[in-house]
């Protein structure tokens, strides 16, 4: 219960500042922006949302860290950690109502890009079932982002450092299927190594999904990620309680 | 010390995050759900069983040219399909199957592996690079076969033609085609002019593709490991070789059957003296097929054109050209033939009662009638036969797949036969009510060569007989492999609007053309007088009549490269108005409701806030 009113309270609270409209109408833009111009969406002439759907890593991976930035930074910067920490809920309460908010939010823009979905059902016939496995697939992924983003906000109290450290983090994980990490293991590393290291990657699971499959080991790779990262998370914010 | 505890809580969490991800690659691989709508990942249960049925590991490479191919985007699309598809295979065989990807880069040792596989190089771009796109497989005794290359164009059989590949892998034994007939397909003398003829071109093809013996009326059995009995316009059947196809059906269910209302391509029937000269083959009613082979479909629509008695050329109602419209685009037999050309073809239908599935392959238009072959037989002119095509409102079923269950021809076995079995349910025939359409004349033109006789196709039978064979003599599982929706789904709304504008500019284009034509002749007749005096002066008023003809000119010209801009200016617009409404205006309007919205909400949120804090 406690979970569900601390995730209505952060909720709110983006709302309440400028915050989540900028990240909102950002997020539009962009996505849009690359659908057309850099995936070329209408030139293509296919009716599948393919060109959208391949640029929300890289949206993700600067606009998660920036809306997580503050999650823990700010309240430790402004003190009001300790008022939280004085009312009567758990520290895993408020780690995952917070994470539930933010991903609320990053849930919302994705359905806030539904114009984009009418465009291509007007221009053609898509494949329905695609769509909804890339939207779920997406919405996981940023899940993903965030708890990443979260456990590196409670680190510090710099949101830039936060923000950085986070963004760092994320590419790792973004990369680690493609020759930018693989490279660094291939000579002296066994395949069974190589083969764990490149399924770490957000790429390869989202992009299985994008295209209208949901596997099991997909989906429970990043509800993995998000409960791997949020416990790490909130290790760290009961360490640094102590001080 | 808290310290130490949560840095050691840390190093924990990520060992388990490993272990847990290694364990999550490992076991949950296999569950998933696809939401694609023609299921374009999944395997149907025939590819299943087709996998079951593998016994020795077989290793397929997929050469796709990933880097060469850059920028094509529907080939790469495509090719990722094709990829997907081959890894489920990979994953539903168990281990059985293993898939090596390749990307066979110009003038690396892979190339020369791709084409010594045998595979097909489309070469593109302006320094002719090689792009690869196609299927190699071997199997543990080195047998080899390939798909050359993927084409786009084939999409929906691509499940079918991966399962034959790995069929004829695991069952790599040559095919058996019991051909049971009396034509003279491997040619011989004709008895009307003693002249020795070549053997049938359709029989000379599945000779190079399959072991066929070819089994007469008067044998008594069918050969031993037949997989296919292929039927063709049989002469009256010996009882015991009659009881050995109908047990051949009964067990491994394969027929390919041709009969005829009138196989007129006989050398007797040509003569138009004998009367019909139908099929008999009352097996097939007796499985629940019904062969109609007293009438004849004569279609308004189909006609082909012969030569006539007195030389002229005449359209006959009997002599029909199949083209894509009559033939099943969803059947892996007739799905990419264009044309099929037979005469006096009879019609098929399910009897009463019977447990069989019929799916046509070929039928008439819809406007053809039935006339009895007796009266076809006799009728030599096809003038007369036009004036029968009265009333003809009525499409018929020229060749038919039928599947399902069937009861045998008899009751019990025969004499000192042994093993019998009453009924199946697994029978797979494929009727043709067309003899004629084996015979050379309907669909290859002989030419000679340098001293060799070369045969030319102008029509599709060959390919579908051999099609037939092939599906036929694939396991049942193979067969039941049908086709699947296609990958491509292109813009609709904006070919819409190119046809429309095509046809707006190509007739504005002919007017402006024309005018453009008129002006010139003009101008250059002016030109060319210039003066009824004979004087080579041009007179002030010819000056400017000339002038106004090349001021005119220009403007059409003008006009026409407008025309021409028009026609992408439509597309174009649309595109622009979906760019500026995607990124412009409906973000701005989504953000502006929501931020009415969330001050709607703001006094309720509040509560919540000071309520968590007291």
């Amino acid at each position: 219960m406690n979970v569900w009113l601390i995730a209505k309270r952060e909720f709110s609270s983006f709302f309440s500042t400028p915050v989540a409209y900028v990240f909102i109408a950002i997020f539009l833009m962009l996505s849009s922006i690359f659908t057309f111009f850099v995936g070329n969406f209408y030139e293509r002439g296919q009716a599948d949302l393919l060109p959208f759907f391949n640029f929300h890593p890289w949206l993700y991976l600067f606009l998660v860290p920036a809306i997580a930035m503050r999650s823990w930074a700010e309240e430790r910067r402004s003190g009001s950690i300790e008022l939280l920490m004085t009312l009567p809920v758990s520290i895993w309460e408020a780690v995952i109502g917070k994470f539930f908010a933010a991903w609320a939010v990053l849930g919302l823009a994705l359905v806030l890009t539904f114009p984009l979905w009418l465009t291509v059902t007007y221009l053609g016939k898509p494949d329905h079932g695609i769509i909804v496995a890339a939207y779920l697939g997406s919405w996981l992924m940023a899940g993903a982002f965030l708890a990443i983003s979260m456990c590196m906000s409670a680190m510090t109290k710099n949101q830039v450092i936060a923000f950085i450290l986070a963004v760092v983090i994320c590419f790792l994980f973004v990369m680690s299927g493609t020759a930018v990490v693989l490279d660094a293991f291939r000579y002296w590393a066994a395949t069974l190594t190589i083969d764990t290291v490149a399924s770490f990657s957000f790429l390869t699971h989202y992009d299985a999904m994008a295209k209208g499959v949901l596997a099991l080991n997909d989906v429970t790779y990043f509800l993995l990620v998000i409960f791997i990262w949020l416990y790490a998370g909130l290790i760290i914010v009961e360490q640094k309680k102590a001080h | 010390m808290k310290k130490i505890t949560a840095i050691i809580s840390l190093l924990l969490l990520a060992v388990l995050f490993v272990g847990l991800v290694l364990v999550n690659n490992q076991l949950l691989s296999q569950v998933r759900v696809d939401l694609t709508e023609n299921q374009v990942y999944s395997l149907s249960e025939g590819s299943k069983s087709v996998l079951e049925d593998i016994d020795e590991p077989l290793t397929l490479y997929f050469f796709y040219s990933d880097s060469a191919s850059k920028g094509m985007t529907s080939l790469r699309n495509y090719a990722d399909r094709v990829k997907s598809l081959l890894q489920e295979y990979e994953q539903a065989a168990d281990g059985m199957i293993k898939l090596e990807v390749i990307d066979p880069e110009p003038f690396s040792e892979a190339e020369d592996q791709a084409t010594q596989f045998g595979l097909t190089g489309a070469t593109v771009g302006p320094i002719g690079e090689a792009i690869y796109f196609g299927l190699a497989g071997t199997n543990a005794l080195d047998d080899q076969f390939t798909i050359a290359f993927f084409d786009p164009q084939k999409e929906q059989f691509l499940e079918y033609d991966i399962s034959k590949l790995i069929y004829q892998l695991s069952d790599p034994e040559e095919v058996k085609l019991a051909l049971v007939t009396d034509l003279p397909v491997t040619g011989g003398q004709n008895p009307m002019t003693g002249q020795f003829t070549p053997p049938m071109v359709f029989f000379d093809q599945l000779s190079q593709l399959y072991d066929v013996e070819v089994v007469e009326s008067n044998a008594d059995a069918l050969p031993e490991h037949t997989d296919v009995v292929m039927l063709a316009h049989p002469g009256k059947l010996t009882e015991k070789l009659r009881y050995a196809i109908d047990q051949f059906a009964m067990n491994e269910g394969r027929v390919l059957a041709f009969v005829d209302p009138h196989y007129e391509s006989a050398p007797m029937s040509m003569m138009g003296s004998m009367g019909a000269n139908s099929s008999t083959l009352t097996l097939l009613q007796s499985w629940g097929i019904n062969a109609d082979l007293q009438k004849v479909v004569l279609d308004a629509r189909l006609g082909l054109d012969i030569r006539a008695q007195d030389g002229g050329i005449v359209t006959h109602p009997g002599i029909l050209g199949l083209t894509a419209q009559e033939l099943n685009r969803q059947d892996v037999t007739t799905a990419n033939l264009e044309s099929i050309n037979g005469a006096s073809f009879g019609t098929l239908s399910l009897v009463q009662g019977s447990q069989l599935r019929q799916e046509s392959l070929f039928t008439s238009s819809a406007d053809a009638r039935l006339i009895s072959a007796e009266m076809y037989s006799q009728n030599m002119d096809p003038a007369a036969l036009q004036k029968e095509l009265d009333g003809a409102t009525q499409s018929y079923v020229l060749a038919a797949r039928f599947t399902g269950r069937a009861t045998s021809a008899y009751s019990g076995p025969v004499a000192e036969a042994t093993a019998f079995s009453s009924n199946t349910s697994k029978i797979s025939v494929i009727v043709v009510a067309d003899v004629d359409m084996l015979a050379d004349r309907f669909w290859v033109q002989q030419s000679n060569f340098f001293g060799e006789t070369v045969y030319t196709p102008f029509a599709n039978n060959g390919d579908f007989i051999t099609n037939a064979t092939e599906n036929l003599a694939g396991s049942n599982a193979l067969i039941s492999v049908r086709s699947r929706g296609t990958f491509v789904r292109p813009f609709e709304r904006v070919q819409e609007l190119e046809l429309k504008a095509q046809a707006r500019y190509r007739e504005h284009e002919e007017k402006l053309q024309t005018e453009l034509a008129d002006t010139e002749a003009q101008l250059s007749q002016l030109q060319s007088h210039p003066g009824q005096s004979g004087a080579l002066v041009v007179s002030a008023e010819q000056q400017a009549a000339i002038d106004d003809f090349v001021a005119k000119r220009v403007a059409i010209r003008k006009q026409l490269r407008e025309v021409r801009y028009q026609l992408e200016r439509d597309i174009d617009a649309l595109g622009n108005w979906l760019k500026f409404v995607n990124i412009a205006a409906a973000p701005l309007l989504l953000v502006i409701l929501l931020f009415g919205l969330s001050r709607l909400f703001r006094r309720k949120a509040g509560a919540v806030y000071t309520g968590v804090r007291s």
